[in-house]
């Protein structure tokens, strides 16, 4: 415990790292004020939510044409939600998910285990669909008509960029971290002490800790920011999956933003969290043991682009009949490209369902085993 | 120089060249093969790109009135082919279709049936040599060239800038948009000069900067200082930095040409920038060869900076992880510092001449980068000759 808490503390006291995370800070706060919605449409329905609730209706309705506007444009408002709420119907009903498995297998022209995978998830997607229409889980505000650029502004913009900036960081603590004794020199006097080499379990564990950690500082302030800056106190509560949300796709077309399970923009977004949180974890134990298996910790961040990089890269040379890009995207790499799907489809390449938390689940398992047998070399290894 | 030469070969070390060759061939796959596979693009770019590559081939790089009159004539040979496929092929015959003015009859109308739609997207496919698309293409263009005088006028009209409307005037007045080149052709160099720039960017980035950084680690900073030559090492590996980022800029550069020139757009080296086929209004009289050695130029100016500002970061940097660390935002500011001066540079359109309406931005944004890292490497040579060992 003495170790790893010695092992933080390094990571703490490089101030580089915290200079790092303030210029990330920084940089979110410049996205968020760019973008930001005080005085919009989506402003106006966060406000008049407190007042009218957010399941649409028939009550819904009537609370509408009860408010006041106080000024011009809030009427104008007023009149565009009206529009846009009465007679909205549920997109989930008789929704058929088949349609979109069919149309990405003809995209594909694949046959086989592949299809027959494909045709799985959507039949397993249908049942949740079915669930969303019994409970009317598609008649709730969002935003209105501005749910799918708030919706995306959050989830693919803000907290990816959490991601990408939380993954970096974390991976360099690691590499920080494993390369620490070599930067110091103090190496062959670690490394010959009791403890030994097994001190790579306590700078593992301080790598993990402290990414982790600052990932959540860094979202805390980031999305503390954003909230002072795009009101969502009333409509916190609404689904995820509101008749307003959509999906883009070239192959599928416009479609409901259909999750797996009933996600309020609230849970939607505490899952996102708890899943970027496995991401940063797996990139943490590929820097690590890329850290531990190569000196050089320069040499080891360009090894770790490259090796990203090229499983990024390799779907697009592999026939789409072959399994292995489906394969890929359960890789961290394509986990975090596909951030804005997760808890959703995942769209063409995705076969099976949730596969974030699949992925997420079999990376760590690989990346373990991976960090296992650098450790195991490392013990191996001359010093001199 | 003897010292120069061998900071250099400390910089030019077999496993970073292989590790940044390996980066430059990934970051090719993933943003820049595109622009030479994928080019021409979908319909009916296609067929404009080969009118645009035909006239010139025909006629050089502008096309005059009684040129443009003998190319109209070979509509009547666009229409015959379509004509043969359309007696030829049932599809046709099951829709009712037995010439083509039948064919643009129901292409117009809102409403077919089924037979007729089949019909209507044969004549668009491949089975058919995409001649509909290329009747379609030949009309925009003739379009594109009655109108273009017309267009500079209403643009004219429309801008607010008394600058904008004086070069559009010269334009209108000096018939430089006669000359042949095709938008396309422009947003597909454009492109491929930007992720060139960021890849020269990128590549300095990681091969210039671990040279300072090594020499601290290795306890040799502190040797070299002690030494005959003393604090003036440091001059030498600024000249080493210099001398190999123009180098690795050259080697990219004209390994990212002669892949580029596959799509064979040199045959519009000489061609105004001004097109009636292009969207985008120029600030310079310059051909198209002439923006891709001046887009270079930049490349060389961007790579300079960021090689001197490199060399600051790592006579700033203790270690590698510092090092990196200050380097990720010195990159993503770097990328877009690209993205803004190389969005169809010396236009009307670019971003950063719509933000500040001063011509030439592009040039002088550069070349700020380029200051800016003279400027900090003479602070801090300055500073390291003052600095206790």
């Amino acid at each position: 415990m003495n170790i790893l808490h010695f092992e933080i503390e390094k990571l703490l006291k490089a101030s580089p790292l915290w200079v790092f995370l303030l210029i990330c800070m920084l940089f979110n706060v410049f996205l968020i004020v760019v973008d930001s919605g005080r005085g919009s449409y989506a402003a106006f329905i966060d406000n008049i939510s407190k007042e009218t609730g957010i399941e649409l209706g028939d009550n819904f309705n009537e609370r509408l044409k009860q408010l006041s506007p106080n000024n011009e444009k809030n009427a104008a408002y007023l009149l565009q939600l009206m529009r846009e709420t009465s007679g909205v119907k549920d997109v989930f009903d008789n929704y058929d998910a088949s349609l979109i498995g069919e149309s990405y297998i003809k995209a594909l022209g694949i046959d086989g285990s592949l299809a027959k995978m494909i045709r799985h998830k959507y039949s397993v997607l249908q049942e949740s669909i079915d669930k969303k229409a019994a409970s009317n889980e598609s008649l709730t505000l969002y935003f209105g008509s501005d749910t799918y650029r708030y919706h995306n502004l959050l989830f693919g913009g803000v907290m990816k960029w959490l991601l990408t900036e939380g993954i970096l960081f974390a991976s360099l603590a690691a590499l920080l971290s494993v390369g620490f004794e070599n930067i110091n020199k103090t190496g062959q006097m670690v490394y010959s002490s009791k403890k030994g080499r097994q001190i790579l379990v306590q700078k593992l564990s301080a790598s993990v800790l402290t990414g982790l950690g600052a990932y959540l500082i860094l979202t805390l302030l980031t999305l503390a920011v954003y909230f002072s800056f795009n009101s969502y106190g009333g409509i916190l509560d609404s689904s995820v999956s509101s008749a307003f949300n959509y999906i883009r796709d070239l192959v599928a077309g416009v479609r409901p933003f259909s999750t797996w399970h009933s996600f309020t923009i609230l849970t939607y977004l505490l899952a996102v969290i708890g899943a970027s949180m496995g991401i940063i974890l797996l990139f943490v134990l590929m820097a690590f043991a890329i850290g531990v298996l190569i000196k050089n910790s320069y040499i080891g961040f360009i090894a770790f682009l490259i090796a990203n990089a090229a499983v990024v890269t390799l779907p697009f040379y592999l026939p789409s009949t072959n399994m292995i890009p489906f394969l890929l995207t359960l890789t961290p790499e394509w986990l975090w490209l596909k951030q804005s799907l997760w808890f959703t489809d995942g769209g063409m390449e995705a076969l099976v369902p949730n596969f974030e938390t699949v992925g997420i689940i079999i990376s760590l398992a690989l990346l373990s085993v991976f960090c296992i047998y650098a450790v195991k070399h490392f013990k191996r290894r001359d010093l001199i | 120089m003897r010292i120069v030469m061998n900071e250099m070969k400390k910089i030019w070390d077999l496993k970073m060249l292989a590790l940044v060759g390996v980066i430059s061939v990934l970051f090719f796959l993933l943003f820049m093969e595109f622009n030479i596979t994928d080019f021409p693009n979908g319909h009916p770019h296609t067929e404009r790109y080969d009118f645009s590559k035909e006239l010139t081939l025909k006629y050089g790089t502008t096309l005059e009135k009684s040129e443009f009159d003998e190319f109209m004539q070979k509509r009547k040979e666009l229409v015959a082919k379509a004509e043969d496929y359309i007696t030829s092929d049932p599809a046709f015959l099951a829709a009712g279709i037995h010439n083509y003015e039948d064919y643009k009859i129901k292409n117009e109308r809102s409403e077919n049936s089924k037979a007729e739609k089949d019909a209507i997207w044969h004549l668009l496919g491949k089975e058919c040599d995409f001649v509909e698309f290329k009747i379609q293409a030949f009309d925009s263009i003739a379009d594109d060239y009655n109108n273009a005088a017309a267009s500079y006028k209403h643009y004219i009209s429309k801008s607010g800038s008394p600058k904008e409307k004086a070069r559009l005037q010269e334009i209108l007045d000096t018939e430089q948009y006669r000359s042949i080149i095709l938008d396309h052709t422009i947003d597909n160099t454009g492109s491929y000069i930007l992720w060139l720039a960021i890849l020269v960017v990128l590549s300095v980035l990681i091969l210039l900067s671990p040279l300072l950084v090594n020499d601290k680690m290795r306890g040799v900073d502190v040797l070299q200082y002690t030494s005959k030559k003393g604090r003036k090492v440091l001059s030498s590996q600024l000249w080493a930095v210099l001398i190999s980022a123009i180098l690795l800029t050259t080697i990219e550069l004209a390994a990212a040409a002669g892949i580029y020139s596959i799509n064979n757009t040199q045959i519009f080296w000489n061609n105004g920038m001004n097109s009636f086929i292009g969207r985008y209004v120029f600030w310079f009289d310059m051909t198209f060869g002439q923006y891709v050695l001046f887009s270079a130029f930049m490349i060389y100016l961007c790579a300079l900076g960021s090689a001197l500002i490199a060399y600051v970061i790592a006579g700033m940097s203790q270690h590698y992880i510092q090092l990196i660390l200050k380097l990720i935002p010195v990159f993503i500011l770097l990328v877009l510092i690209c993205q803004s001066v190389f969005d169809v540079s010396f236009s009307m359109s670019n971003i950063l001449y719509q933000l500040t309406g001063i011509l030439g931005i592009e040039t002088i944004i550069c070349g700020i980068v380029f200051i800016i890292g003279i400027f900090l490497c003479i602070m801090l040579v300055q500073r390291m000759r003052r600095a206790d060992i």
